[in-house]
Formats: structure tokens, sequence, C-alpha cells
């Protein structure tokens, strides 16, 4: 589904910043993948890189079978930490606007493919409501539903969370755990909460500190039903947390 | 029902706002009008030199027909140069963003295009263009295209950045991001700057008569004060301010229509 081998990327400027050196990573169909890393170690550029809005320094980027930047892009479904809904468009004109832009069919129709999807998305009765009159947690879900009806294979997932409330952020996860599959066939997710990656991924990648490279990689032991144990959970935030280099108690 | 109270509670708030930024200009202005009124009885000063408000207003009302017919000459003269400077405005502010170079030649000989004085350019688009509407229509776009072009393009550059790599990650097109995006979020800016335009517009056509022209408030104005007639001289100059704040609220209300998520 995706492969990225060897990437590295170095702004140029008077003062070059090298943000990424020698990443690889792979995601495989059916996965859900997440990046963990502190602040800063081009997580962010690294999706840019991936959705084809950058261009790499070197190495290579195939999403989807597609390595060309432009093909890329359409096979991403990129969905960012701020919402970015429009605030002159409703809630249901918001969720339709991929589609209006890709054109795959008329208005009409966005409109009513994205008010199929309404009541899954918790947005029954919301329609016609402005981005204004929603809390976080729904505007982030109508981001999300703008993101899942064009149906690209690889959603990106930037810190989709970080700016909710504790309460908001685990309800969101849940959610989205069962709902990330209705448009997409894989998904990376990029945060700083180790446990969030734990919570939703088969697998983590640790980033390190600027120049951002992989440092780990690590398993997410799944029992029957998909869920994790707390003990393999815990052992895997150790492994995760050590690889971030930072101390646990005892 | 939450939603309906919700909305009633903005609408008596809205006319409590309404009342609030009306009341005081016009009690000021109420009480300016009185003061003149008494020192015009008090003094005795002819009504040449100067008439009071009382008279202004009964004179105005005995010229009605001469002061309409000629405001609406005016009036249709603004909306002219207006609408000719809302279209060039928008393009130009296009255009500006656009291309880098259109905005490196262009901006400076946009300002310098608000250096030319009027005052001077007048009578020679008198002695090019005649009579008629076009010299009107030229002075009042050169008085007002500039506020609307550069509200606009700053409207367009004003863009949330990440709201525009949004656009490229959905696959859409320049004209897709500027008709889906840029453009409604400058529609405000654009406003700014047409309440600007609008507040020197009628200014503009008046000015552009006084210059030369058969009919219209500015030409009215000039043949009433040399005829001694200070008092019709007040009534259109009231006359051409009342206008021009009409025109204000009027795009204010366009915008309450079109902005409806601010």
């Amino acid at each position: 589904m995706l492969s990225v081998e060897g990437v590295a990327k170095t702004f140029v400027g008077r003062r070059p910043v090298e943000a990424l050196r020698d990443v690889s990573l792979h995601v495989e169909a059916g996965d859900f993948v997440s990046i963990v890393g502190p602040s800063g170690c081009g997580k962010s550029t690294l999706f840019n890189l991936i959705a084809g809005i950058e261009t790499p320094s070197s190495g290579r980027i195939a999403a989807g079978g597609e390595t060309d930047a432009d093909r890329r892009r359409l096979s991403c479904g990129y969905m960012f930490q701020k919402d970015l809904l429009f605030p002159w468009r409703s809630v249901l004109d918001n969720a339709a606007l991929g589609l209006e832009v890709a054109g795959v069919c008329g208005r009409a129709e966005a409109r009513s493919r994205a008010r199929e999807l309404l009541p899954r998305f918790g947005l029954e009765g919301f329609e016609g409501h402005r981005p204004a009159e929603l809390s976080g947690g729904m505007r982030q879900r109508v981001a999300l539903l703008r993101t899942l009806l064009l149906k690209r294979p690889l959603l990106l997932l930037d810190e989709p969370f970080a700016s909710l409330d504790a309460l908001t952020r685990r309800e969101l996860q849940d959610w989205l755990r069962s709902t990330w599959r209705t448009g997409s066939e894989a998904a990376l997710l990029v945060t700083h909460d180790v446990r969030e990656a734990i919570y939703l991924s088969d697998r983590v990648y640790v980033m390190s500190p600027r120049p951002g490279s992989i440092v780990a990689e690590v398993a997410v032991p799944r029992g029957a039903g998909g869920s994790t144990g707390a003990l393999a959970a815990a052992e895997v935030e150790t492994a995760v947390l050590r690889a971030l280099q930072i101390e646990t108690a005892a | 029902m939450s939603a309906s109270v919700a909305a009633e509670g903005s609408a008596s708030a809205r006319t409590g706002a309404w009342l609030a930024a009306v009341l005081p200009p016009a009690l000021v202005l109420v009480g300016l009008f009185l003061i003149w009124e008494g020192y015009v009885a008090l003094s005795g000063i002819d009504a040449v030199t100067l008439p009071a408000p009382s008279r202004v207003l009964e004179s105005a009302l005995r010229s009605r027909d001469v002061l309409g017919r000629n405001a609406l000459v005016t009036l249709y003269e603004t909306l002219a140069g207006l609408s000719v400077s809302i279209v060039l405005g928008i393009a130009l502010a296009l255009a500006i963003d656009a291309f880098a170079p259109a905005r490196r030649a262009l901006y400076p000989l946009l300002v310098g295009s608000q250096t030319i004085p009027l005052v001077v350019i007048a009578p020679l688009l008198v002695l090019w263009f005649g009579f008629d509407l076009t010299p009107k229509v030229v002075v009042v776009t050169l008085y007002t295209f500039f506020p609307i072009t550069v509200a606009f393009a700053s409207g367009l550059a004003a863009t949330d950045r990440e709201a525009l790599t949004l656009m490229r990650t959905l696959g859409a097109s320049r004209l897709q991001t500027l008709r889906l995006l840029k453009a409604p979020q400058a529609l405000p800016y654009l406003f700014t700057g047409l309440r600007i335009a609008v507040t020197y517009a009628m200014v503009g056509a008046v000015f552009a008569e006084w210059s030369g022209a058969r009919e219209g408030l500015g030409i009215y104005v000039l043949l009433m004060k040399n005829s001694f007639r200070t008092d019709l001289v007040f009534a259109a100059v009231f006359l051409i301010a009342l206008l021009s704040l009409g025109l204000f609220f009027l795009v204010t209300a366009v915008e309450r229509l079109l902005v409806r998520w601010r």
C-alpha cells in the first residue's frame, strides 16, 4: 500500500534545515500503522512528502502503487490537526467538498453521498449547521467524513485529535477504530501520544528528534476480538518509550 | 425550538445594537442644528452668508423636484462609476494575486494613480469626453477602484496556508481553489474596501459635474452659489451626504446578506 525507502528531506534556504534522514517504512493493505515521535521530528514533513505536497531530497515513495507525486496525492486521504472546515459552508457542504472538487459526481450527488453517511458519523440533524455551531469533536468528525468520502486507499492522519479534550479524544479514537475502513484500505497515523498509537494500531514506528529517522518498529499484539490486553499494552508502551529514550518510572 | 428562541434573542439584540449605533450621532446632529439655528437667529446674520437650517429645509422642500431630478443624475453617475470600479478592482486584485510579475508591475502604478490630482485632471476629462456621462464615470472610478483592489487583493493573500494545502490534497485546480476557498474567504475584505469606496464615490461624481455638466448636484451647487442661493447650496450638500450614507448602509446590508458566517 505504502512504501517509503531511504527518504531524506533538507529544506534549502539561508540556513538549511535537515528535517528527515534516511526514513524507510511500509504499510500493507489492511494495516493501521502509527508513527510516534517528539515534537518537531519531521512527522508532518514526512506526511507532506507521502501526499506529494513536497518533494523529497532523495529516496523513493510509492503510495497505492503510484510513485508520481501528482498521482500519489490522489491516492492519499489527508486529514489535518486542524479541521479546516470552511465557515461559509454548512456541515453537509463541507463534508461534500472533496467529492465536489474531485468532480467524480455532481454537487447534488456529492451532497447525497455525504448525507448517507451522516448518521454513522454522529452528525444526523446537523447537516445545515455551520462549523462554528459545532463542538471540536464534531468538527473533526466532519473533517474525517470529508476525507473518507473520497475513498482514497491510504488514509493519512496528522495528529487529528491533538486539539481535543481527553474525553472527546478517547471517544473519537474508539469511533475511528470502527469507522476508518469505510473509505480506506490502510491508515497511517502521526501522533506524539504513545497510548493513542498503541490503542489504534497494529504497528508503531518510533522517530528520533530532528533530523527525523525511524529508530524502532514495534508490533502491537492483538488478542481475540482485536483488543490488546493491559499487560501486553504496557509492554509495548515500555518498548516504545525506551525507543523514545524517555525514562519510565522503575 | 431553542434555535428559534436564540434567533429571536439575537434579532432584538441586533435592534438594540442598531439603536446604540444610530442614536448618539443623531443626537449630536440635532444639537449642532439647534446651535446653528440659535446663532443665526441671535446674530441676525444675512441668509446669503449663512441661512438657518430651518430655512435650508424649507427651501429644499420647495425645490424638491429640481433637487430630486439632479440627485438622480448624480446617483446614476455614481453607481455607474462604482460598477466599473468593482469590476476593475476585482479583476486587478485577481491578476495581482495570480501572477507575481503582475503584482510587481501593477502595485506601484496603482499607488501612483492615487497621487493624480483630480482637480487638474477633471477639466481635461471634460475636454476629452464632453459633458456627458463618460468623464463622471472616469472620475468616480479613479476615486474608488483603489480601495476595492487593495482590500480584495489582501483578502486573497490572507488565505490560510493549511487550507490551501487541503485543497491541494483534494486535487483542486487553481480555479477551484479560487472559487471554493480564496474568493469566499476574501469576500469580507472586499466589502471593507467597498464601504470605503462608496463614501468617496458621490463626492467624485459631484466634483466631476463641477468641472462641466448639464445636470447633476455638482453643477446645481455651482449654479446656486452663483445666484446667491446659499440655502439651496446647503440643501444640495446635505442631500449628497444623505445619499452617500444611504449607499454605505446599502453595502452593509448586502454584506450581511452575503457574508452570513461572521
